[in-house]
């Protein structure tokens, strides 16, 4: 078991770069590529079903996939990070994916007026900001649990002290 | 190594001698780990060596190679690693909450939410401790009597 503990432990020490790339960078890559491609095909479907395309279309998912991921690197840390490090680097990983998705917009002239891009722009912040807060909501009922958890131990062991 | 092991009678009489020709850094560590077997455990402040009850440390850290003990008070350095601790007090009430804290759960007052799944530990000495995500589940089990 000792043994187990371990090389537990060192697993987790040696969170170096290359689970990280794994782990966040590929398979965020892949699940927006999949994202994409369905977004555009109901989209498509949608609004113009009769439309024929080259085979260049299948380099959109690809690229935007890429770009979607590229501001995840901002996350990387190879030792436990403190909360306000966290809130640094989401607001810097909201700011590059701005950045990145409405400068590759603007210079493939496809924002044709302020009003779209700054639609554009509090778009993405809204969905970054929603994405937060239900991952903050699902933690907090994780840590209601916990602490439910908690209670009844020092319960039990308050009854097994008398 | 030789290693030879006599019944005795008398529980009191109990111990462990080592033979050696030089005290090496496994030595101590081999004394470290016998003497941490009970309840009582020995740890450093500076150069003199304490004894300290394991129910009075809040958790154990470590930091780089070595391994601290907090109780409400003092701070222990002591001669050990972390998982060898975790290995001998899981069944005490002592469970891993990252890579380099375990954490006295009797100590644990309670528990909140950080950022990216990750929660914070406030425990009876006020301090926060990170819980990372990969521990969460292992410390629910824990807290409801699971190994």
């Amino acid at each position: 078991m000792l043994s187990r503990l371990r090389n537990d432990y060192k697993g987790v020490c040696n969170m170096d770069f290359k689970t990280f790339f794994v782990r966040k960078i590929v398979l965020g890559f892949f699940i927006s590529f999949t994202c994409i491609s369905i977004a555009m095909l109901v989209v498509g479907l949608m609004y113009e079903p009769d439309a024929t395309f080259g085979y260049d279309l299948f380099l959109s998912p690809l690229l935007f996939s890429l770009v979607a991921v590229i501001p995840s690197f901002i996350h990387y840390a190879n030792h436990e990070l403190s909360v306000k490090a966290i809130v640094i680097r989401k607001v810097l990983h909201l700011v590059l994916l701005e950045v990145l998705i409405l400068g590759i917009l603007a210079y493939a002239n496809r924002l044709s007026s302020i009003q779209m891009t700054l639609s554009l722009g509090l778009s993405i912040l809204i969905i970054d900001l929603t994405v937060n807060l239900i991952f903050y909501m699902n933690d907090k009922k994780t840590a209601d649990d916990l602490n439910q958890a908690i209670k009844a131990l020092h319960m039990r062991q308050s009854e097994h002290v008398q | 190594m030789q290693v030879s092991i006599k019944r005795i009678d008398n529980l009191i009489d109990e111990c462990v001698t080592i033979e050696c020709v030089e005290i090496t850094k496994d030595v101590r560590r081999i004394e470290a780990y016998v003497k941490s077997l009970g309840d009582v455990l020995f740890g450093n402040i500076e150069d003199r060596t304490y004894t300290f009850n394991l129910t009075d440390v809040i958790y154990f850290e470590a930091v780089d190679e070595r391994v601290f003990a907090y109780t409400k008070t003092k701070v222990f350095d002591m001669k050990i690693r972390l998982y060898e601790l975790e290995a001998l007090y899981m069944d005490k009430w002592f469970t891993r909450c990252s890579k380099s804290f375990l954490i006295n759960l009797l100590a644990l007052e309670s528990v909140s939410p950080a950022l990216n799944g990750r929660f914070i530990a406030h425990m009876r000495n006020q301090q926060k401790i990170i819980i990372s995500r990969q521990y969460v589940k292992s410390l629910k089990k824990r807290l409801q009597g699971g190994m």
